[in-house]
């Protein structure tokens, strides 16, 4: 294979995340055999960071806007003053309404919600019970993955991702009322790891841009349940209360693709009808892979949900609809796992929260409204056929399961390490203890290999510590320094 | 009050929020003339008051960019304004303003590679702010300065490389 040329612009296409995945994949074939390729990303890479972290140093100008436009801070709008005064008025009259909404309002609610919530018993629902659908032959964008565009229930704009992408590099939460659809990549890598333990050994602080928290969390391995029957993914939930903000909940999404197997256990007649028209390598291929085209959605309702953030994911967001609406395969035996921080409406009692305790269900016992839905659509290798799977997680999920899992309490370990390390502005009350013990919590696991893994990152975190000592958290909730 | 001019009222603000600083530098880059710049972005923000949130909502920074960019090209054919970023010429200026001197406290690493960006040609510059200091991708880049992607890439894979040349130079700054 003839080298890659060190002018390629495709080294940094590939480099900053910016290269569509089925580019992306092509040209993983051309690196694995040339070493000098994957020097010059390595540099790349640092050189960014460098420039990123560099850049966001630079001191911002001074605010000059104050909210809402006042008419006397230029010429320009001293001008707009004298035409228009009609905008103003219900700006302002806006303004005062924001201030009842919030100093009145709103507490006059919370005050509510506590009362209503003390002594209220916890109400037993059925849900996270994975709803399975065929598709059926009339889903055109099923039988034609490459240019399909993902199903969604709420009606779809053509802005529905770019959304996330230009708002979250603010690191900042979004509201589910402007950005009810959050979706995220399976393709998830898993160098920052190895890149981020590399900097820390040797005594370095790594840099911002290194430090990737969706690659972080999953370098672990999970125990996720395997996928039952036919299917080739299983989809799993948890939510519990979020262990660096107060009132704020934590939602674990785990998928784990079937394990890879010589003989296809489950040789569905469909699926050997179009194993025959395949060449040898393509059907080792797809041996190898647990399922292809592999879409999440994550649905959040506005009445249930104020806010939420997906967590890591910052340079794959930004890549917008282009990545997003590509296609994604996830190899056999491999799992992902995505962290959602959300803001609960009306906001949790803090007194519940405080005590660890999980979140108490919304007061009316008969409401069972989700908050958010995550729905999964995959294809089975060699299948035209797509599958989907639709959870639905209601307030009550966290009470059927008071206590997290291991898996749980290592993924919220590994992210806060990241916030952390980030000195990301909606770290919360991370500490390095908090780190450590929800580390520790989650090193018991059947996995060998996991728990070994597992400890290794408890030791890390100890590294860790001595070289960032920093352990006076960001003030909770605080916007992005923009 | 009603609900949806509520609404918009909190979609202004939240937008003035998150972006008004960002673009404010943005546009002091473009102009070098800071009360001209400011000028732009309030008058920028007050357009975006009288934008319904559906054409807009989800890709508001990149609007808002792409609004204020428009507006100091305006400035500057009008007025005759040195070009920091201009298009077409850009590549043969040389450097006219400095970039704001990093505060002490910065890293050693960061003061370098910030003395070496304005050597760059001036549309590297803006395209290597635009993704690095903004986070735009590739896509939202090419919508605000009206480059192919292609050229957006070429332009960060050419900085970075000048970049990485310099920083490694032993006489490098």
């Amino acid at each position: 294979m003839p080298k890659i040329d060190q002018n390629d612009p495709r080294l940094t296409a590939y480099a900053l995340d910016e290269m569509p995945a089925a580019e992306r994949a092509e040209f993983e074939k051309h690196l694995s055999d040339d070493p000098a390729a994957r020097d010059a990303i390595a540099e790349i890479r640092r050189t960014a960071g460098a420039l990123a972290d560099a850049l966001a140093a630079e001191p911002l100008p001074e605010r000059s806007i104050s909210y809402p436009l006042a008419p006397h801070q230029s010429h320009w709008l001293r001008q707009l003053w004298a035409e228009s005064w009609t905008i103003w008025v219900p700006l302002g009259a806006a303004a005062v309404f924001a201030v009842f909404f919030w100093r009145v309002y709103l507490p006059a609610q919370q005050r509510q919600h506590e009362l209503a919530s003390r002594g209220t018993a916890v109400p037993s629902h059925p849900s996270g019970v994975p709803i399975e659908v065929a598709f059926t032959e009339s889903d055109s964008s099923a039988a034609q993955p490459a240019a399909s565009k993902p199903r969604t229930d709420s009606p779809e704009t053509p802005t529905g991702i770019e959304t996330a992408s230009t708002t979250l590099k603010t690191a900042y939460f979004l509201t589910a009322r402007q950005n009810p659809t959050s979706r995220f990549a399976v393709n998830v890598g898993s160098a920052a790891y190895a890149d981020v333990r590399r900097s820390l050994e040797a005594g370095e602080r790594p840099s911002t841009g290194m430090v990737r928290i969706e690659e972080l969390v999953n370098s672990f391995r999970y125990s996720y349940p395997q996928p039952s029957g036919d299917a080739s993914l299983a989809l799993s939930t948890e939510m519990h209360a979020a262990p660096w903000a107060d009132g704020h909940l934590l939602v674990r999404i785990g998928l784990q693709g079937r394990a890879a197997s010589v003989s296809d256990p489950t040789p569905a007649a469909t699926r050997d009808a179009a194993r025959e028209h395949l060449t040898a390598s393509a059907a080792r291929d797809i041996r190898a892979l647990a399922a292809r085209d592999v879409k999440v959605q994550v649905d959040f309702n506005p009445e249930k949900v104020l806010a939420y953030r997906l967590i890591g994911y910052e340079n794959r967001l930004l890549k917008g609809v282009a990545e997003a609406a590509t296609n994604d395969d996830l190899a056999a035996g491999r799992s992902v796992t995505a962290l959602y921080e959300i803001v609960p409406l009306p906001p949790l009692p803090r007194s519940a929260v405080a005590a660890k305790t999980p979140p108490p269900p919304t007061p009316d016992p008969s409401d069972t409204a989700e908050w958010l839905t995550v729905k999964l659509r995959y294809s089975e290798p060699g299948v035209a056929q797509g599958r989907s799977v639709i959870v639905p997680l209601h307030a009550n999920v966290a009470a059927e399961t008071p206590t997290p899992s291991a898996d749980f309490k290592f993924a919220a370990a590994v992210a806060g390490f990241g916030l952390i390390l980030q000195d990301n502005p909606n770290r919360g009350t991370a500490t390095w203890d908090m780190v450590e013990e929800l580390a520790k919590a989650g090193i018991a696991t059947e996995d060998t290999t996991a728990s070994e893994q597992r400890r290794d990152f408890v030791s890390l975190v100890k590294k860790a510590r001595e070289i960032e000592p920093a352990e006076t958290p960001a003030a909770t909730g605080k916007p992005a320094a923009q | 009050m009603s609900p949806l001019h509520d609404e918009h009222d909190a979609f202004v603000r939240e937008a003035i929020r998150l972006h008004e600083r960002s673009l404010l530098r943005y546009v002091i880059h473009l102009l070098g003339d800071h009360d001209r710049a400011r000028d732009i972005v309030q008058d920028t923000f007050v357009k975006l008051c009288r934008q319904p949130i559906t054409e807009i909502d989800g890709h508001v920074a990149e609007w808002l960019f792409t609004v204020v960019r428009r507006a100091a090209l305006d400035v500057i054919r009008k007025e005759g304004r040195m070009s920091q970023f201009a298009e077409g010429q850009a590549e043969r200026l040389v450097a006219a303003e400095p970039t704001p001197a990093a505060t002490a406290e910065a890293r050693e690493s960061c003061t370098q590679v910030l003395s070496l960006l304005p050597r760059l040609p001036h549309n590297q510059q803006e395209v290597v702010r635009l993704k690095f200091q903004e986070g735009f991708s590739y896509k939202e880049i090419s919508a605000i300065t009206h480059l192919s992607m292609g050229n957006v890439g070429f332009l960060l894979h050419t900085a970075l490389a000048t970049l990485r040349r310099e920083m490694t130079r032993p006489s490098a700054v």
